[in-house]
């Protein structure tokens, strides 16, 4: 059972994917319309990227836990 | 879980932020103090640089201005002067020709009074030469001798009649 | 010592020194008989298999050497394991901070001895890197935090210079104290004393709880539980990013075996040192944000 535990932890990542990707494509709208401020939305996008890429990592450490209890 | 051994724990945790104070208590004053501090003078000696120049900056013009101005004073007394200058020389010509003026006038009249005395001075001489010459002529002419009083009679007909004309 | 192994060695090292040859002799023709772009085009052609068959080479002297690849074995404790120190028996990751601290005082050292008394007004060289990191740290708190205290500066510091450490550890295959959730989690309360300390220091006790119970008194335990999620949440995040980083360079390695020669610098371009930069970007700003947030 803790298999199927650790293997269903790993949903999140789907929620953290999607998010990243429309994060994505807003900033690479923003980058088209204004070429001289791509600096900034880089730094700003990484920043949104590796926030939102947390709560994947959250069900990861848990998968991790659990599948070491198997 | 292996490896996790709670009764352990929290020493484990105490000496890792036993750790990390150390490390922020060696970098402090190894590296991040002396750099800030070389940091500050920098940035301090350049700003006492910049107010000095701009000091030296304000006094320069301050005494640019204060030249300049003298300058300028100095540019309208001189122009002044010449201006009294020439009002003075123009009263002076003035002065000067209507002092000959008035000399070449004084001139004329004691010229013209003196050739009046002389003209007339020189009718009398001139009148008795002729009346000498006349007496000599009629001498001559009447072969006689003329006496003295025929002489003053004659004389003083000639000179009326001179005197007439 | 099979034969199949020492055709594949000298079979690699002709092919090398073929194409090495042929390189050669490519670049110091006269021109007349081959036009400059085919040139180019055989020349480019000769390097790839010259690298090529050198990496063969050496994969398949390390595979004689070593064993074969193991096959895809994942094998790693969540939690490093202990070490017997002395009587007592102490984490690996503490061994590893205590050289971590070791190594930079022994450069802070040189550098208070030796470099620091040459600084000139004009900088160049070292001088300039120094100057960079210090003037970085101190402006990007400042801008952050509005000027709250200048001892965050410094302790942002060496924050950065402990977790860039730690990535540098990773590039000797040592297992990184990042990737141990103790570590992290110590991390995560020394913000946790921070944001707490300055908030009492700008606001008073009785402010701190004020702001706790700030629209309405009722939120008042989602707050106070989403301010205990604040370090664990940043523990997990750069946990979780260090360890997986560090499976799959280990995967990269055992699964491969000898063959992995060259292909693991290039993935460690990524995952030791572009990836864990940026985590400590991101812890960096978050302890910023919630300082800020709390002293405000």
């Amino acid at each position: 059972m803790n298999a199927i535990a650790a293997a269903l932890a790993l949903l999140p990542a789907l929620g953290a994917g999607l998010g990243m990707g429309l994060a994505t494509a807003k900033a690479v709208e923003a980058t088209a319309r204004q070429p001289e401020a791509s600096g900034k939305i880089n730094a700003i996008l990484l920043l949104g990227l590796a926030l939102a890429e947390s709560t994947a990592i959250y069900g990861f450490v848990i998968a991790l836990i659990l599948q070491s209890k198997v | 879980m292996e490896g996790l051994d709670v009764s352990k724990l929290p020493i484990d945790l105490l000496l890792n932020i036993l750790n990390i104070i150390l490390l922020f208590v060696i970098t402090r004053f190894l590296v991040y103090k002396p750099v800030k501090k070389f940091l500050q003078e920098r940035k301090d000696k350049i700003e006492a640089q910049k107010q000095e120049a701009a000091d030296k900056l304000k006094e320069a013009e301050d005494i640019k201005a204060q030249y300049s101005s003298l300058i300028a004073e100095a540019e309208t007394n001189a122009r002044q002067a010449v201006l009294n200058g020439e009002a003075e020389a123009r009263k002076q010509a003035t002065e000067i020709i209507d002092r000959a003026n008035r000399e070449a006038e004084d001139i004329k009249k004691t010229a013209s009074l003196e050739a009046q005395k002389e003209k007339e001075a020189t009718l009398g001489s001139m009148k008795n030469d002729v009346a000498a010459l006349a007496v000599s002529i009629s001498e001559k002419i009447l072969s006689r001798e003329i006496t003295d009083k025929d002489n003053e009679r004659i004389v003083e007909s000639f000179l009326n009649s001179g005197d007439n004309e | 010592m099979s034969t199949a192994s020492i055709i594949k060695l000298i079979v690699s090292a002709v092919a090398a020194v073929g194409f090495f040859i042929a390189k050669n002799y490519v670049k110091h023709k006269p021109d007349d008989s081959i036009e400059p772009k085919k040139k180019k085009k055989l020349n480019r052609l000769f390097f790839f298999g010259l690298v090529l068959s050198v990496w063969y080479f050496i994969a398949c002297v390390i595979n004689e050497i070593s064993g074969g690849p193991n096959g895809i074995h994942v094998e790693f404790d969540l939690f490093s394991n202990r070490v017997s120190l002395f009587g007592f028996s102490v984490s690996q990751t503490t061994v590893t901070t205590w050289c971590i601290v070791a190594v930079i005082t022994l450069l802070s050292l040189i550098f208070r001895l030796f470099v620091f008394p040459k600084f000139k007004d004009i900088p160049k060289g070292i001088q300039n890197v120094v100057e960079i990191m210090v003037e970085a740290a101190d402006n990007f708190t400042s801008s952050q935090t509005h000027n709250l205290s200048p001892v965050l500066g410094e302790y942002i510091f060496s924050l950065a210079l402990m977790i860039v450490g730690c990535a540098a550890v990773e590039l000797f295959s040592v297992r990184p104290p990042t990737s141990d959730l103790i570590f992290t989690f110590s991390l995560g309360l020394v913000t946790f004393i921070l944001i707490n300390y300055f908030g009492i220091k700008k606001k008073g006790f009785g402010g701190r709880i004020k702001a706790l119970a700030s629209p309405n008194p009722i939120i008042m335990p989602m707050k106070i539980l989403s301010d205990i999620a604040v370090p664990v949440s940043l523990a997990c995040r750069l946990f979780g990013n260090m360890l997986g980083g560090m499976i799959v360079m280990d995967l990269l390695k055992t699964s491969l075996g000898g063959y992995a020669v060259g292909m693991t610098s290039l993935a460690g371009l990524y995952f030791n040192l572009f990836h864990p930069l940026i985590q400590a970007y991101i812890f960096i700003v978050l302890t910023l944000t919630f300082i800020n947030e709390a002293t405000e």
